[in-house]
């Protein structure tokens, strides 16, 4: 998804969206049921409205902003090799019918202790 | 089939921890049985719990069965736009509060279908109980098939055994519980749920060495909070707003007996209120995290190596727990997914007892049995959907997954019912034979459309067909059956007379204050001082002792108490134990009696010995008394 598609689903969702919301705003104060004469009314006003704003920002910042956000480069986890780690899964046994995973105290089979790209796996299909 | 069993560590443990667990919760519920001594307890948990433990509750309800396989499995295919289905429910939020809770509350309905009369007629009433059934026992069936695939990978058990040790448990403590076993339950099953999938994201994270690492290793097209807009077919904004952030939120909160019953347990709808903001705007944040997280680390670990590229992407929430966690922490979590998995069927079995006792046996079997046979039949209820639930399995192991299943009976059930709710409680000219059409019509199209999906194709968004009858076009389904449903009910309102204004008084919004006083009882007075916009008045008083009294439905207490209360003889009011973190368990709510001047001394309050049993107070118990209403 580029800078420019990314724009599509917010817009999309928080338009028809907003309309329920909005909708359901006008509901509540032309009703009287939420009277922002008192002030539990105004903290209700003011939670619905910051709700609304909360969501609205979740949704930007991991819309345009977090998906670039990521160190230049990241070391991983450097792993004893008395650890606890799969070596296979999953593993079937010919001796159980509940055959799974299999554990290994050695040291890890693969590189792990090398530096890898910050992207590695590119969009899904 | 492969399992958690492996090759050098024993499993006993895991699996003694959740046998352990699942009898605990059994006990609970049962413990929590003899809170329900009627037909109101069974399904209201006598409207006396607090919003916290309502709220907590509901969302133990809602990351039910699939939510911790399913969206793990999506976040780990499709990243974190997978988190989508758990915070898009935002919009609906004021309707919700305002237009549809308090009519709900206040009509004193047990069951959706119930409303439907009230606000319609009675042939709407008919159709809307078999559009509620049919989705309910549909629903229960693909929530026991989850059950059955979560045990089948976790102890090996065949599907159908795991489907029937588990539904039998369930329906043990429903059945003698009611709603406040099932309220019960649900908060420890909430509460360890949260904390289970909370520190799997904890330890995962640890594990990779930190955030940093695990946003960095993750693929771009994983970090975008919503999924690109119609494509694939799969998993794509448009259709899931659609199916999931229209359809599916609406009748999860709207049309979802269980959830309904949830918050029509609370004490007020003040409390009901605070709840439903709990729950969406804090509970469903850290539920999405708790649910998806675990796929995104599955993903960083295997972009890593250290899981491998084809890994079962259904496995990846117990590949990952089991990697990270030491074995007891690791039987523990799965206990709590084992519980998570029985909290929504529960929830399930529970509301369609309530609307088939409310809806089918009371009004047209047994109109005027004993409230001890309407509990009777409740509990008999609660059985045989737990039976049909497993009759049901078979048709939804025919899906590919468990998510196309749900996708199917959401965008293929539901958008009538949701329309006919939303219109019947948002416009008051909205009449009744246009409710009947959407319904019988609206449920025709969508049925229609299945032999025929090519009538999708312009409610499709460019959304591919991919697949023919209930997979054609994925999620949207539900955005043809909203448009047609929608197109029905407005065409059929103009062209036929809708009901008198002053019949609909306390059903619609804008009349608020009327079903309070309906609610309270019209002839014992006025709603002075009943403010809608704060929700039912609440004034914490002095702590007083209680006595034995005559009439069992109110409460004898002296007018000094009442002027300190607010209140007055005929006002509601709520006794409840001291202690707050007890929720409303021991409560009750009571009608203030005019009482006669030292009768009563100031200081005390007189509760008959049947409420005081209720209520499990004791005499001479100090307790907190408010006004409600």
């Amino acid at each position: 998804m580029t800078a420019d598609t990314s724009w599509l689903p917010y817009v999309y969702v928080y338009s028809i969206g907003g309309l329920l919301y909005l909708a359901g705003m006008m509901i509540a104060l032309r009703s009287g049921a939420m009277n922002l004469s008192t002030r539990r009314g105004r903290v209700i006003l003011l939670l619905l409205v910051g709700g609304m704003l909360f969501f609205l920002a979740f949704h930007f910042f991991f819309q345009f902003v977090a998906p670039d956000l990521a160190p230049a480069a990241v070391a991983i986890p450097r792993l004893n090799g008395t650890a606890t780690v799969f070596r296979q899964y999953p593993a079937r046994t010919s001796t159980s019918s509940r055959s799974g995973f299999e554990y290994a105290t050695s040291p890890l089979p693969c590189p792990l202790t090398s530096a890898v790209s910050p992207d590695p796996g590119g969009e899904p299909a | 089939m492969d399992t958690l069993a492996t090759g050098g560590e024993s499993m006993g443990p895991v699996y003694i921890i959740v046998i352990l667990y699942m009898a605990g919760i059994m006990g609970v519920g049962l413990l929590f049985s003899r809170f329900a001594r009627s037909t109101r307890d069974f399904f209201l948990a006598g409207q006396r719990f607090s919003w916290w433990l309502v709220s907590i509750s509901a969302v133990a309800s809602l990351v039910g069965s699939y939510s911790f396989i399913k969206y793990s499995e999506a976040a780990y295919r499709f990243g974190l736009s997978a988190t989508v289905g758990y915070l898009n429910d935002w919009w609906w939020v004021p309707i919700w509060m305002f237009a549809w809770i308090p009519f709900i509350y206040y009509s004193r309905v047990t069951s959706i279908p119930e409303y439907f009369e009230k606000r319609f007629d009675r042939k709407t009433r008919v159709a809307a109980t078999i559009v509620l059934l049919t989705y309910l026992l549909a629903y229960i069936g693909i929530n026991l098939y989850t059950l059955g695939i979560a045990l089948e990978a976790l102890v090996g058990w065949n599907i159908y055994t795991g489907v029937i040790v588990t539904a039998v448990i369930v329906t043990v403590y429903v059945t003698w519980g009611g709603q406040a076993s099932v309220i019960m339950t649900d908060l420890f099953q909430g509460i360890m749920l949260l904390i289970a999938g909370l520190t799997v994201c904890a330890l995962g994270i640890a594990y990779l060495g930190g955030l940093d690492q695990l946003w960095s290793l993750i693929p771009r097209g994983h970090r975008f909070g919503l999924a690109p807009f119609n494509k694939p077919p799969e998993f794509n904004t448009v259709g899931v707003f659609w199916q999931d952030g229209i359809s599916k939120s609406a009748a999860f909160w709207f049309m979802n007996q269980g959830i309904l019953l949830r918050f029509m347990a609370a004490k007020s709808v003040h409390d009901a209120r605070k709840g439903i903001v709990l729950a969406v705007l804090v509970l469903m944040p850290v539920a999405a995290i708790a649910v998806s997280m675990p796929g995104l680390i599955g993903k960083a670990m295997t972009a890593s190596g250290q899981l491998p590229g084809d890994l079962n992407s259904k496995h990846v929430f117990v590949t990952v727990t089991g990697l990270v966690t030491s074995r007891p922490v690791f039987g523990l979590i799965m206990a709590a997914l084992v519980a998570a998995l029985m909290s929504t069927a529960d929830t399930l079995i529970n509301a369609v007892s309530a609307v088939f006792v409310t809806d089918v046996w009371k009004p047209y079997v047994r109109p005027a049995a004993s409230d001890r046979h309407y509990l009777l039949a409740a509990r008999t209820v609660s059985v045989a959907a737990a039976a049909v639930g497993i009759a049901l399995v078979p048709l939804f192991r025919n899906f590919g997954t468990v998510y196309q299943a749900h996708g199917a009976v959401t965008a293929s059930i539901t958008p009538p019912m949701v329309v006919a709710i939303l219109l019947g409680c948002t416009w008051k000219r909205f009449t009744p034979a246009a409710a009947f059409w959407t319904l019988v019509a609206g449920t025709a199209a969508l049925f229609l459309s299945i032999s025929a999906p090519a009538l999708i194709e312009p409610f499709a968004h460019g959304v591919e067909m991919k697949g023919e009858g209930l997979k054609a076009f994925g999620y949207m389904r539900a955005c043809y059956g909203i448009s047609v449903s929608l197109f029905i009910a407005i065409v059929v309102t103009i062209f036929t007379k809708s009901r008198p204004q002053s019949e609909l008084t306390g059903l619609v919004w804008g009349t608020e204050r009327e079903a309070a006083l309906r609610f309270k009882g019209a002839d014992t007075g006025s709603l002075a001082g009943y403010d809608p916009g704060a929700g039912c008045i609440k004034q914490i008083l002095e702590v007083i002792e209680c006595r034995e009294q005559e009439n069992a439905e109110t409460v004898s207490i002296s007018p000094a108490d009442l002027v300190s209360l607010s209140a007055s003889p005929g006002d509601i009011l709520f006794c409840s134990h001291r202690f707050p973190l007890y929720g409303g368990l021991r409560s009750i709510r009571v009608t203030a009696a005019a009482s006669i001047d030292g009768e009563i001394p100031s200081g005390c309050i007189g509760l008959s010995g049947e409420r005081m049993a209720a209520a499990r107070f004791k005499p001479g118990q100090r307790i907190t008394v408010e006004r409600l209403l």
